[in-house]
């Protein structure tokens, strides 16, 4: 059966500008081009295209006010330790098997005795910095006294569309900081 | 792993031998050696400066945390841009859920903030191109943010990293047809949105 390749195939063309096809493909394309102008001004647009998404890239990076990247990367290093966390060792049933099994008791014997433990509160205080109120969520701007954290809280409105999912936060009027692991938190850790 | 010797005279393998050893140095180097690879990257998907920034600094923390796990047969650039695109990703989902109505203008930088026009009576004082250049940077970023966002992804990996599709496929953990047939989507809308720019460039 002559299954013959359409000479001006726009996907094979753009394989040919990705430098994707194989060499003899390549050269067939090459021939191609040399002999049909429609093509050659396709190939151009795609180039064009390429340079100007780099330039636009380029000139993305090169306006934006850019921040101290190698300094701020050191400084988190510091603040975590010397090294890089250790190498883990490959992951064997037979190493982790009597860790498993405690914690798997201690979960059991914590359920039993303790089936609903009080939430876990932070004693710190935090100062409330800034905070807005809106149709789509009410936001709060907190600082923590001593470490100077910066804590950015959420309070979703419920939307009707069913977009959201599913673990909203109770209504404003019930006092979140009784528990913290429910409400949405950022710790954007720019004291 | 590649063996290429960079341009700061450090191959790969040395510069990831360095990081497992929480070298300074091999941190600095990774920095500069990437930054602005990883930013374009990641501006390319969210359209934020300072969110892309933020998520550079994210994913070269990560890269301590994580370094042990990087295996030598890899290359580290693939594996920079696949934390990049995650963490892209993720920042989109989980973010947009929330603020879906905080809106920041793509052309942010209207009025060049930083004032980096060419001066007057330079050869590269070329009003008339420098307006229709930002109108078409304008309309890019436009309907690139139109795009769905592993189309996006693709599409900036492809035409601002210049990654093969394989290198892509292995990024995004998806099928070389998948990458092939995400960029033909990607560059069809685009290619169309940026027609009356690309028409005169095409033409003899």
């Amino acid at each position: 059966m002559n299954t013959a390749i359409n000479p001006c195939d726009a996907r094979r063309l753009i394989r040919y500008h990705d430098n994707e096809l194989p060499a003899g493909e390549r050269q067939a394309v090459a021939d191609h081009l040399a002999q049909c102008s429609r093509c050659r001004r396709a190939l151009a647009q795609q180039q064009h295209l390429r340079r100007f998404v780099q330039q636009a890239a380029n000139g993305a990076a090169a306006r934006t006010p850019r921040p101290d990247v190698e300094s701020a990367l050191l400084a988190r290093i510091k603040n975590r330790g010397a090294s890089p966390p250790a190498t883990p060792r490959s992951w064997s049933p037979r190493r982790w098997a009597p860790a498993a099994a405690l914690a798997l008791a201690t979960l059991v014997v914590t359920v039993i005795y303790n089936p609903w433990p009080e939430a876990v509160v932070s004693r710190e205080p935090s100062a409330i910095v800034e905070s807005f109120h809106g149709n789509v969520s009410t936001v709060m701007i907190l600082q923590t006294q001593t470490t100077g954290q910066t804590i950015v809280w959420f309070n979703e409105i419920s939307e009707p569309d069913g977009e959201s999912d599913g673990n909203q936060s109770a209504p404003p009027a019930v006092d979140r900081s009784a528990h913290p692991a429910a409400d949405r938190q950022r710790s954007v850790g720019r004291a | 792993m590649s063996n290429a010797i960079d341009r700061d005279g450090l191959s790969e393998a040395h510069l990831v031998a360095g990081l497992k050893k929480g070298d300074e140095e091999a941190y600095r180097t990774l920095v500069r050696r990437y930054e602005d690879r990883l930013f374009k990257v990641a501006f390319g998907i969210l359209l934020d400066r300072e969110e892309a920034w933020d998520i550079v600094q994210d994913v070269f923390f990560k890269v301590y945390q994580s370094i042990h796990t990087f295996k030598a047969q890899a290359r580290l650039s693939t594996w920079l841009h696949r934390i990049t695109v995650n963490h892209c990703l993720n920042w989109k989902r989980r973010w947009k859920r929330r603020l879906r109505q905080f809106h920041r203008p793509l052309d942010a930088d209207s009025n060049d903030p930083l004032g980096r026009y060419p001066p007057i009576g330079t050869e590269q004082y070329q009003p008339e191109r420098q307006v229709r250049e930002k109108q078409m940077a304008q309309h890019l970023w436009q309907y690139v943010a139109e795009l769905p966002e592993e189309a996006r992804a693709v599409f900036m990996l492809k035409e601002v990293e210049g990654l093969s599709y394989d290198e892509i496929a292995e990024v995004l953990g998806i099928k070389r047809g998948t990458v092939s047939s995400r960029l033909f989507y990607a560059r069809k809308r685009i290619k169309k949105a940026l027609a009356p720019y690309l028409k005169e460039e095409g033409d003899p």
